[in-house]
């Protein structure tokens, strides 16, 4: 036989045979009969062949063929197939229909295809149809792009959790639908889990590279965020450094001069360490972001949170006449999923926003209400002020960095994008609403706490 | 003939951070200087007009108008107010933009008391004394569409185009500045 001729050995079964898997036109022209009468060439003495036990040999190896998954080696699959024949009523040892497989082969007929190769040529982007060796899920290559980008944007999206409702191929499924292409979840499941058995990288495993993924995503926007940072950084240490350094060395000017105002001196004093202070809420602020991925949910009790976050402003609102109004906020409400430092931080961003939005009225008075309430999976808070408002026209960029509308040089324009940050993180939203006369509302979305429930 | 026209101790401190126009105003006041202050760029403009200052200590980064901007319409209105640029920015392109609208000085933030003092003190004395006498002339004219001054050269030319070659200190604007200079007194007075 044709031992030795030179071919392609794409697969595990030809490279122990050292035989072509495809004939050459060469073979093809010195056994013309193997198309219409192969089971006269291929009939040996341990096989006797007639087209009928032909046919069924070719039927069984076809239907393990199309159900087998590659990676389990390939005498398991002749042995499949010779349970397979037994069932159809034909009694043939693997050794012999090894042989007889070999020789099919060697001869360029083309009816036993190898199974450890046939996944190899179909994974080549040209192939017109794609399939599993499942057998059941085929899909054209308008469908396969979709799929893998579905897949691709779901990894990045999707995330395990009971209020997602759905699982990942069932998404997939109802967004293949809407593409117009009708599959079943599992189709989709098996489908991917085939492409990702030949290498396909379209379709990584979900768990692990979500992660991953997520996480790059979550380092490249610390680092945009920090290098947005860094320019207005510089500004707002400057500032009040420069505050510090001119009033001391005007003090200092009029020691020299014999001027001594202790009154002025005291005032001056106290704009020292109100300016050293900034720049210190300055750096914190950095930190936050800094650390913004090391941020760890746990269980929180939002009322608790509000306290301490208005402990920071003491006597601040009382001596500007700003009433707190904390009725609407159960103690006893379901704890929700945050990090407390960060979720103090949001209160103190927000409350010092109303507080400034009140005291540009310069009605000499005004009212910072918090109300709560759950609803499903999630809790909502609400912060509502009647301070001056938000122009409308500014709703869309409150929370990016460095917008603000305090022109006093009072803001940082960093708040609100640590707040918008910050509930990101905890897996919630922030909302804003207002208008120019009716004062301004937060909406906080936050999770309940898993072991809440 | 140079009869000295003291340019007035007046400054106007544009910066968006309260602490800093209210601690440098204390410094300037105790200078002698009458200060007011500005924290939003757009309003630079108006309280110039108003505060008729000779000098302007201007911050780049303003809320609601960017100081770059502010600078180019200053210096081009008020060629006799010198810009002194104090920013905690400190980017070089900035600088050589404020250079060439010609501020009179580029600072960056920390700039300490004796410097701002000194800079302000040379940005008034650097105010050329024929250009404070020229606006005075110009802002007396009652209507300066009308045929002011006749060249040898490029025919007749009205008050608002002098004030423009002025602006722009061609060679015409620079021969008429050097005339007002000698006879600003009697243009003044000829012209009311």
């Amino acid at each position: 036989m044709n031992r030795g001729t030179s071919g392609q050995s794409a697969g595990g079964e030809s490279a122990r045979t050292g035989r072509p898997l495809v004939a050459s036109p060469k073979q093809k022209t010195l056994f013309p009969l193997q198309a219409t009468e192969p089971w006269k060439v291929l009939s040996s003495e341990r096989l006797q062949l007639d087209k009928d036990t032909y046919d069924r040999i070719r039927e069984s190896y076809r239907v393990v063929f199309n159900s087998f998954l590659p990676g389990r080696g390939s005498v398991s699959f002749y042995t499949q197939v010779c349970k397979q024949l037994k069932t159809a009523g034909l009694d043939v040892r693997w050794r012999t229909l090894r042989s007889l497989v070999s020789r099919a082969r060697s001869l360029g007929i083309d009816h036993f295809p190898d199974p450890s190769t046939r996944a190899v040529q179909s994974s080549s982007p040209d192939a017109a149809k794609l399939q599993s060796p499942i057998g059941s899920v085929r899909m054209a290559m308008d469908a396969h792009n979709a799929f893998a980008e579905i897949y691709r944007d779901l990894l990045r999206t999707w995330r395990k959790s009971p209020e997602a409702g759905k699982g990942f191929f069932a998404q997939a499924a109802a967004r293949m639908r809407e593409c117009g292409y009708e599959y079943t979840n599992k189709q989709l499941a098996m489908y991917a889990h085939y492409r990702r058995t030949i290498g396909d990288v379209n379709f990584p495993r979900i768990r692990g590279s979500q992660d991953t993924e997520r996480m790059q995503i979550a380092a490249v926007e610390r680092m945009r965020a920090l290098g947005v940072m860094a320019t207005g950084l510089m500004h707002e240490i400057l500032q009040p450094l420069q505050v510090i350094q001119s009033t001391a060395e005007h003090q200092r000017t009029e020691i020299e001069r014999g001027v001594v105002d202790r009154e002025r001196m005291r005032e001056r004093l106290d704009r020292i360490v109100d300016h050293a202070r900034r720049m210190n809420n300055v750096v914190q602020h950095v930190r936050t972001i800094a650390r913004a991925g090391e941020l760890r949910t746990e269980a929180v009790n939002l009322r608790s949170a509000i306290e301490r976050a208005l402990t920071l402003f003491g006597e601040q609102l009382k001596s500007r006449g700003i009433e707190v109004d904390l009725s609407g906020v159960d103690v006893n409400l379901a704890p929700i999923s945050a990090d407390p430092i960060a979720l103090e931080r949001v209160f103190i961003n927000l409350v010092t926003n109303a507080r400034d939005a009140i005291e540009d009225t310069k009605r000499g008075s005004g009212r910072i209400s918090f109300s709560a309430h759950e609803s499903g999976t999630s809790v909502s808070c609400e912060v509502a002020d009647n301070g001056t408002g938000i122009n409308p026209h500014n709703l869309d960029r409150i929370f990016n960095p460095y917008f603000t509308t305090k022109a006093i040089g009072k803001g940082t324009g960093m708040g609100l994008t640590e707040v918008f940050n910050a509930m990101i993180q905890f897996g919630g939203k922030v909302t804003a609403a207002g208008s120019l006369s009716g004062g301004a509302v937060f909406r906080l979305e936050f999770k309940r706490h898993a072991s809440a429930d | 003939m140079h009869r000295q026209i003291e340019p007035t101790k007046r400054v106007l401190l544009a910066d968006d951070d309260q602490g800093i126009c209210k601690s440098w105003k204390e410094v300037l006041e105790a200078e002698g200087w009458e200060v007011d202050t500005c924290f939003d760029g757009e309003a630079v403009a108006a309280k110039v007009e108003a505060f008729d200052p000779t000098v302007v200590v201007l911050d780049l980064r303003m809320p609601r108008r960017d100081g770059l901007d502010v600078l180019k319409d200053l210096r081009s209105a008020r060629p006799w107010t010198n810009v002194v640029i104090i920013t905690g920015h400190g980017e070089e392109p900035d600088a050589i933009y404020c250079l060439n609208e010609r501020a009179f000085a580029y600072l960056k933030k920390v700039v300490s008391n004796q410097d701002l003092i000194e800079k302000c003190e040379q940005a008034r004395q650097a105010v050329p004394e024929t250009l404070l006498g020229f606006h005075k002339w110009y802002s007396a004219l009652p209507d300066p569409d009308r045929v002011v001054y006749r060249t040898a050269s490029s025919g007749n030319i009205t008050g608002r185009q002098l004030m423009e070659e002025i602006r722009r200190q061609s060679p015409i604007g620079r021969e008429f500045l050097e005339l007002v200079a000698s006879t600003a007194a009697e243009l003044i007075i000829s012209r009311l």
